[in-house]
């Protein structure tokens, strides 16, 4: 009897820590809570100024009454940030109508800072058509901004040994009024843009 | 060596493998994080548990008849620390570091030593398989996930590390049936604790 109540509650406290972890079983990687945390409970984006491909000094502001779509990239990366490109320069395409519209616009923030100077920056828009009005590619001068945004949208970067960065991949959905709603994989901006239309429509 | 000796070396040893240089150098791989250190900890705490006065085993195994409340804590314990989200907590966070050095040692190590002089031959035939098998499974996902599970760590590492888990559950698995097949014949079926079915 002792080792049956003992094992039930054993068995119990077990479960409520693993359920605590993983936000009642739904996510079970750190990326998967941080993204169901942001989509539950919206922030302010960290205020940081960047610095884009024209050299311009500017701030979320500039992206005010705007749904801002966001990625994390750096120039010389030749893998996955070649697919957000791709990506992007996509999104340009099907949701023209609502970048047309001062609804939308993109923002590719690199966080090789170092080596991304603004012609680097441009070269990257250029690779892959982005049209600079609606697509800012810009870089974060100031580190202790840079770290606490990277750190606010979850941005982990690793040097993968070989000269590049191991990063992960993400979009995020900014609001108009600067918040920080949504995180999905590169790959889903379909439904991003489904969404948007559905929302902002 | 005296008891009091043994617990010193035991504690320092332990602390260089929880709270050291040396801790976030095994914390620095995926591999020598799970396949180093972990097993340590809770070899530290098997080694603890040794160190027990008989009589705290013997009160602690009223509560943990035939070894079931045991095996329920470790499980329960290994699931929890199997969840990706809580390896990378253990990485960012100090609380997180620290519950997980003092939940394997004491609640899988020392649990295990406690466990293993009660429990029935079945249950630990059980548990043994399960853990075993648990390896295997852990291997294939991690050799398989096109997602990198931890943020703390390569992709490539990850994909090694479940190569290595595969290769160990392999080895294990020869190790075991040759054991059966050729080995002593040891098999007893009836309980360690003297008091019968």
């Amino acid at each position: 009897m002792r080792t049956l109540f003992s094992s039930v509650a054993v068995a119990a406290a077990c479960f409520a820590a693993i359920w605590a972890q993983t936000d009642g079983l739904e996510a079970f990687t750190s990326e998967s809570k941080r993204r169901l945390s942001i989509s539950r409970q919206p922030r302010p984006v960290v205020a940081v100024e960047f610095q884009t491909q024209r050299s311009e000094t500017l701030g979320w502001d500039a992206f005010r009454g705007r749904y801002v779509i966001a990625d994390f990239i750096y120039t010389r990366c030749g893998s996955v940030c070649h697919a957000l490109g791709i990506e992007f320069s996509q999104i340009q395409k099907q949701a023209a109508d609502l970048i047309a519209d001062g609804q939308l616009h993109l923002l590719s923030v690199s966080f090789d800072a170092a080596n991304d100077t603004p012609v680097q920056l441009g070269g990257y828009l250029a690779r892959f058509g982005g049209d600079p009005g609606s697509w800012t590619a810009a870089r974060v001068l100031d580190a202790r901004g840079e770290r606490r945004l990277f750190e606010q949208f979850g941005i982990v970067v690793l040097p993968d040994g070989a000269g590049g960065y191991a990063h992960n991949a993400a979009l995020h959905l900014i609001s108009p009024d600067g918040e920080l709603m949504q995180v999905v994989d590169y790959g889903e901006s379909d439904e991003l843009i489904a969404w948007l239309r559905r929302g902002a429509g | 060596m005296s008891g009091r000796v043994r617990l010193a070396a035991l504690l320092a040893g332990w602390l260089a493998v929880s709270a050291s240089p040396i801790a976030a150098w095994l914390e620095s791989s995926m591999l020598l994080h799970l396949l180093v250190q972990l097993p340590l900890l809770a070899w530290a705490g098997w080694l603890g548990g040794a160190l027990l006065p008989p009589a705290w085993v013997e009160w602690l195994n009223r509560y943990n008849r035939r070894g079931v409340t045991g095996v329920v804590l470790v499980s329960g314990v290994a699931l929890f620390w199997m969840l990706p989200s809580a390896l990378d907590a253990s990485l960012d966070s100090g609380l997180f570091a620290a519950a997980k050095a003092f939940s394997i040692t004491l609640l899988i190590g020392t649990a295990l030593f406690i466990t293993s002089r009660v429990w029935h031959p079945l249950l630990k035939g059980l548990f043994l398989l399960e853990a075993w098998a648990m390896l295997a499974r852990l291997g294939y996902v991690y050799a398989i996930s096109p997602d990198r599970l931890c943020t703390n760590y390569l992709f490539g590492e990850q994909q090694l590390l479940g190569e290595a888990l595969l290769w160990l559950a392999g080895a294990w698995a020869v190790l075991w049936t040759t054991r059966i097949m050729i080995g002593p014949d040891r098999p007893r079926l009836k309980t360690t604790d003297g008091t019968g079915d």
